[in-house]
């Protein structure tokens, strides 16, 4: 029992002075991710993707050699605050990349503002943070969630016809944001969605949500992600909504991380997003490779998102030789082509990029699902086709706005 | 004799304890270290708060993150919503907080054993629930944003030092209140129902006024650290409200030592402490936060302080009667905290 008091206190104290070694001059990243929990599959795809850019490079970044850092968030906003704060404070991280979900990147943001502490922000969608929030350390190299879902919207009014639709998503941030940035512009079109409907995080039955359907719409948008995404495909097959209403949405619903555990049910969806693993350039069938034989699983938007960051990161070093200087890093990425996967995009002013949206349809290919794209709309802003100071006048998109009439 | 020597060497270790916890942010540590310490601090006061119930009076709740957590939304809305200066906003946050676990603890304290703890679990949820969904005041599952620094007649407590103190003052107050109240005949009264609640209520003793004045005194003392928090995070998500805090917090009470003063303390210092260095290491910090509480769970069950005083009564007192009977009752044991 006294050896057990002994061993924690040993424990401890190693634990305290690992933290006080640290090597000079080299460019340090702290990466925080969910590695453990709910979200450790999206986590250990976001931090594989760093991992193969940069082993692909040598570990070194605009000349520097790198050092990283990572440590898991448990999906817990108040432990990524919690690891980001440890990363600055006593790693003395150059720059805090991840995490993956918007509560955790909004308190990791507000940190990064209040202690000018640069924040490479990969995956985190909340389109706040680089909209009427916006920060010179906070780096956004993803996507806003609305930003496929506004030029979505006009596609499915020009292309599929459809003028009634009803919507299914979570119940925060990132399902109030991608839903309502389609509704927004549905409606300018004139289109009409009649009914949005906010089942939580873990919703275990769907059965009472998906019957609050009006039997009248032309198609249903939904988004989710994870186990959650394939509970509700297998249940909008079983309860037989899917012969009734065609089932379109936001890409995280078939993405990548999750489409290998669907069946038949997934066929058929129509989603957009700035990724699909089955973009044939050269340079994602590269990417796709290498990604494939190191790990033995596809890649998703996820390990494409932390990847390409990775590049960023190297096209900004490569420019101001460093990050204290924030503006310096600024300058040398924004409005820079950047080569990626996902396709060639830029740095708009407000730290977002500006990036193609692909259309993509679910298919069986070889024997296995894949999101075929179908169509791609170049160029999208965060701001769609808005002026961004007028768009900025608007509320940000949320479950009360625009609101169902 | 050795009665006093044991009571006057306390006295001293308290005093050093304390001294060693004014030094700690002079010296030239990284202000990680400090922010760590606050944490550690404010999940010290939560797990005392909560020990009063389920050490001294015998209830086993796993709502108090509920209380923590509500109390922290409350201080944290009115600074980032309405501007609520800290101290006012902390003034309104414990007003609200003694309410709250009155009203809880009406129906709560009707209840017993597994079905107290059920109904507490009940209550937690409905906060969490609450916290998650009523997202124009709560912020939603995006978490509470925008609680300003905490600041006190124009000074602003802006670096991690100097609202540490603020911290290390609040729990040195609120540690002593509780210490009088557990030597008070009110917190031998709570032992009393402890140990035989039929007998207290024979002798005379009102058990339910009793273990309701317990339960606000509690719910009261996490909320103010649910406060704390708020401002040290300036940040509340509906995680803070969830039962895996409130599971949490009651491990650090039993790892540390249920109805032992500083045992809970000792707990939060552990816990805290290894969940932060550990996962720095592996990625399986997880397992091994689980094997230590089975590990203290099948070894010590009373606690880690039980352990450290049975060593040390083997050392310096050679078999001392009270000190080193391991196999007392719980009655003893706890008496024996209490006067020591």
């Amino acid at each position: 029992m006294k050896k057990l008091v002994i061993l924690l206190c040993i424990l401890m104290v190693i634990s305290l002075m690992s933290g006080l070694v640290s090597a000079a001059e080299t460019f340090k990243i702290g990466f925080i991710s969910p590695l453990t929990g709910t979200f450790s599959a999206n986590g250990m795809d976001m931090r594989d993707g760093v991992l193969l850019y940069l082993s692909e490079h040598n570990w070194k970044l605009g000349g520097r050699d790198v050092e990283l850092i990572v440590e898991d968030t448990e999906g817990d906003p108040k432990t990524a605050l919690t690891k980001a704060r440890k990363l600055a404070e006593l790693d003395k991280v150059d720059i805090i990349a991840g995490p993956l979900l918007a509560s955790s990147g909004y308190a990791v943001a507000e940190y990064a503002r209040n202690n000018k502490v640069p924040y490479l922000d990969n995956i985190v969608s909340a389109d706040d943070l680089t909209q009427r929030l916006y920060s010179d350390y906070v780096i956004r190299t993803g996507w806003t969630s609305s930003q496929p879902m506004q030029p979505f919207a006009k596609w499915v009014y020009d292309n599929l016809g459809y003028r009634k639709v009803a919507t299914i998503a979570y119940d925060f941030a990132f399902g109030h944001e991608t839903m309502s940035g389609f509704h927004y512009v549905f409606e300018e079109l004139g289109g009409d969605v009649v009914k949005k409907i906010w089942p939580p995080i873990g919703t275990a039955d769907y059965a009472p949500y998906l019957a609050q359907i009006p039997p009248d719409v032309d198609a249903v948008l939904a988004n989710f992600s994870g186990s959650d995404a394939l509970r509700f495909m297998k249940q909008y097959q079983q309860f037989g909504f899917k012969k009734r209403f065609p089932l379109i949405g936001c890409g995280t619903l078939t993405d990548e991380h999750i489409l290998p555990s669907m069946g038949d049910e997934a066929i058929g969806v129509i989603s957009a997003l700035h990724y699909s693993a089955a973009i044939d350039t050269p340079i994602n069938n590269e990417f796709y490779q290498k990604y494939t034989q190191r790990y033995g699983r596809i890649p998703s938007y996820y390990s494409e998102g932390t990847y390409t960051s990775m590049r960023v990161l190297d096209v900004g070093l490569q420019a101001a030789g460093g990050i204290d200087d924030i503006m310096a890093f600024l300058n040398g990425i924004q409005g820079k082509e950047i080569k990626a996967p996902r396709g060639n995009f830029y740095i708009d002013h407000y730290n977002n990029p500006v990036q193609n949206i692909y259309i993509r349809k679910v298919e069986r290919v070889n024997d296995q699902l894949q999101n075929t794209v179908i169509d791609m709309i170049p160029e999208v802003s965060q701001f769609y086709n808005y002026d961004p100071s007028e768009f900025l006048k608007k509320p940000v998109y949320s479950r009360e706005f625009p609101p169902v009439d | 004799m050795p009665a006093i020597n044991n009571n006057s060497l306390k006295k001293i270790l308290i005093a050093l304890g304390i001294l060693v916890l004014i030094i700690i942010p002079q010296l030239p540590v990284s202000s990680y270290y400090i922010n760590l310490l606050s944490l550690i601090l404010i999940f010290a006061l939560l797990a005392m708060g909560l020990n009063l119930l389920v050490g001294y009076t015998g209830l086993s709740s796993l709502g108090h993150a509920a209380f923590f957590g509500s109390t922290a939304y409350c201080a944290g809305i009115l600074s980032s919503h309405y501007g609520w200066s800290f101290l006012a906003s902390s003034a309104a946050g414990v007003i609200f907080i003694i309410l709250l676990a009155g009203g809880f603890g009406l129906i709560n304290v009707r209840s017993k054993g597994v079905t107290f703890l059920m109904v507490s679990i009940a209550f937690g949820q409905i906060i969490w629930g609450l916290s998650q969904s009523w997202s124009a005041v709560t912020g939603g599952a995006n978490g509470l944003v925008g609680i300003s620094d905490p600041s006190i007649f124009g000074y602003v407590f802006a670096s991690c030092t100097s609202y540490y103190y603020i911290i290390l003052f609040v729990l040195i107050c609120c540690s002593y209140l509780l210490y009088r109240i557990i030597n008070s005949s009110f917190g031998l009264t709570l032992q009393g129902i402890k140990d035989n609640s039929k007998r207290m209520t024979s002798l005379g003793y009102n058990v339910f006024l009793h273990s309701w004045i317990a339960y606000i005194i509690s719910g009261t003392l996490s909320g103010i650290a649910g406060i704390l928090y708020a401002y040290y995070n300036n940040f509340v998500s509906p995680t803070d409200v969830s039962v895996i805090t409130s599971a949490k917090v009651m491990m650090m009470v039993l790892v540390g030592g249920a109805g032992t003063f500083f045992g809970p303390a000792l707990g939060a210092i552990i816990i805290v402490s290894l969940e932060n260095l550990l996962s720095a290491f592996t990625n399986r910090w997880v397992l091994i936060m689980g094997i230590i509480y089975i590990l203290v769970v099948m070894f010590t069950p009373a606690g880690l302080v039980e352990l450290i005083k049975n060593s040390y009564g083997k050392v310096f007192s050679k078999g001392d009667d009270s000190n080193s009977n391991k196999g007392g009752d719980s009655r003893e044991r706890g008496r024996s905290t209490v006067k020591s």
